[in-house]
């Protein structure tokens, strides 16, 4: 990389992360003095943080990629594969989810979870989705949702709208562990 | 007794290779260590040489129940050193959803090392956090006295430690617990690399003096000593990642008396 690209990289970059906030990790915190109530505990978790708040659902219906002529180089190409990986993978679990198969969802909860985490680091805020409107894109003011590894993170995505409505928390667990162990988990 | 989670959620950033290998060389500087892992895919366990699948009890039974399996019941002596390995099971993602209900549920691990305050059992306990932002990484930085990020030197690296800096926001909002940045390490580093070089200058001008200054630089003899079930340090001193450990635990030590 030559000097002056080097240069512009780290431009984009100090563009890209000048609205990350790291105080916090900068800082450190210490709430061990506030008088929190034990009661209240349980809202730290069943309250969605900030992060979640900005996720929605994925859409599952086709979406017509928009061929108006424009240019399209190799990361929208890329961002259309994985568009349309996410549909297809997406639409497996749900299936399986419905099924209360959580073998089979875990498998394919998985494949959503990998192609998420490719999707984030192509395309981070979803811009480029939209802007090319590649298939799931997110919607305005939105970015994808989280890939989900945990109980936690699954009960508190959207993705967690594909279950069958008698799913339970012991099923949720059991598709978490597929996930994990699966071969892309 | 310095608790250090080692969290990020992104995956494949060196947690584990970082605890198992940072834990290894502060034992052989003679500190009591502590390995915890917390993720259930229990890969530092089996990096270190324990079956996870023949335990009867592991971290997620600790966890569980507390009192009819304190955590020192479970711990494994690892090598010839103050390391001892608190082994991580696959059943700890049920765990997960077991402890869901529960208002103590973040509150777990912290509980489970009390004992090892009063007894001044350890110098340093090191989590391995798994590669989510769940009730179980909740459980980790509500217990660490310290938090310690590894990261590969990518644009991603920011928005990774943004949602943790989210995360830890939001859970000051309704737990207690106290946590410090001991310090981001850049790992995963590849020599003569430019955009890598970038990078990580770029994560030292937003981080400053919480950037180590070491860097742990990718080595294959760190991941064939995983494959052996021990740390780089027992199965090849002279190559660089055991180097770059040996360098990070100097740094951390001076931190630490800092």
């Amino acid at each position: 990389m030559r000097p002056d690209k080097s240069e512009a990289l780290r431009a984009r970059l100090r563009k890209g992360a000048s609205s990350f906030d790291f105080d916090a990790l900068i800082q450190g915190v210490s709430t061990e003095d506030d008088a929190t109530e034990a009661g209240a505990l349980d809202d730290a978790i069943s309250t969605p943080t900030s992060v979640d708040d900005e996720i929605i659902p994925i859409q599952i219906q086709d979406t017509t990629v928009a061929d108006d002529g424009q240019l399209k180089g190799g990361l929208v190409s890329a961002l259309e594969t994985l568009g349309v990986r996410l549909l297809e993978e997406t639409g497996k679990l749900r299936s399986a989810l419905q099924a209360s198969d959580a073998s089979d969802g875990g498998y394919y909860l998985a494949r959503v979870n990998n192609v998420l985490e490719l999707l984030e680091t192509v395309d981070p805020a979803g811009e480029t989705s939209r802007r090319y409107a590649t298939p799931a894109a997110p919607p305005p003011g939105r970015v994808w949702p989280r890939p989900c590894w945990s109980v936690y993170e699954f009960t508190e995505s959207p993705i967690s709208g594909l279950l069958a409505a008698d799913a339970d928390l012991n099923f949720v667990g059991d598709l978490i562990e597929s996930a994990i162990s699966s071969p892309d988990g | 007794m310095k608790v250090v989670a080692v969290v990020n959620q992104k995956g494949g950033v060196a947690k584990t290779t970082t605890v198992a290998n940072l834990g290894a060389c502060l034992a052989e500087r003679g500190k009591r260590t502590l390995l915890i892992d917390l993720d259930p895919q229990a890969n530092l366990t089996v990096g270190m040489g324990v079956a996870w699948y023949e335990l009867e009890s592991a971290l997620h039974t600790v966890l569980l129940d507390p009192e009819t399996t304190p955590l020192r019941t479970i711990l494994k002596p690892i090598a010839d050193l103050p390391l001892e390995l608190a082994p991580g099971h696959l059943d700890l993602a049920q765990t997960e959803a077991v402890l869901l209900p529960h208002a103590d549920k973040a509150y777990r691990l912290r509980n489970a090392l009390e004992a090892l305050y009063t007894e001044e059992t350890y110098d340093w306990v090191l989590i391995d956090c798994p590669p989510s932002l769940g009730t179980l990484t909740q459980n980790a930085i509500v217990a660490a006295t310290h938090l310690l990020i590894p990261t590969e030197p990518k644009f991603y690296a920011f928005a990774g430690m943004d949602t943790l800096n989210k995360m830890i926001v939001a859970l000051t909002k309704s737990l207690r617990f106290r946590v410090e940045l001991l310090g981001v390490l850049v790992t995963m580093y590849e020599r003569g690399t430019r955009l890598h070089a970038t990078i990580a200058a770029e994560i030292r001008e937003r981080f400053e003096d919480k950037v180590f200054e070491t860097m742990i630089y990718k080595n294959v003899r760190v991941s064939e000593s995983e494959l052996e079930g021990v740390p780089i340090i027992l199965y090849d001193r002279r190559a660089s990642g055991a180097q770059n450990y040996e360098a990070l635990a100097e740094e951390v030590l001076l931190r630490a008396a800092g």
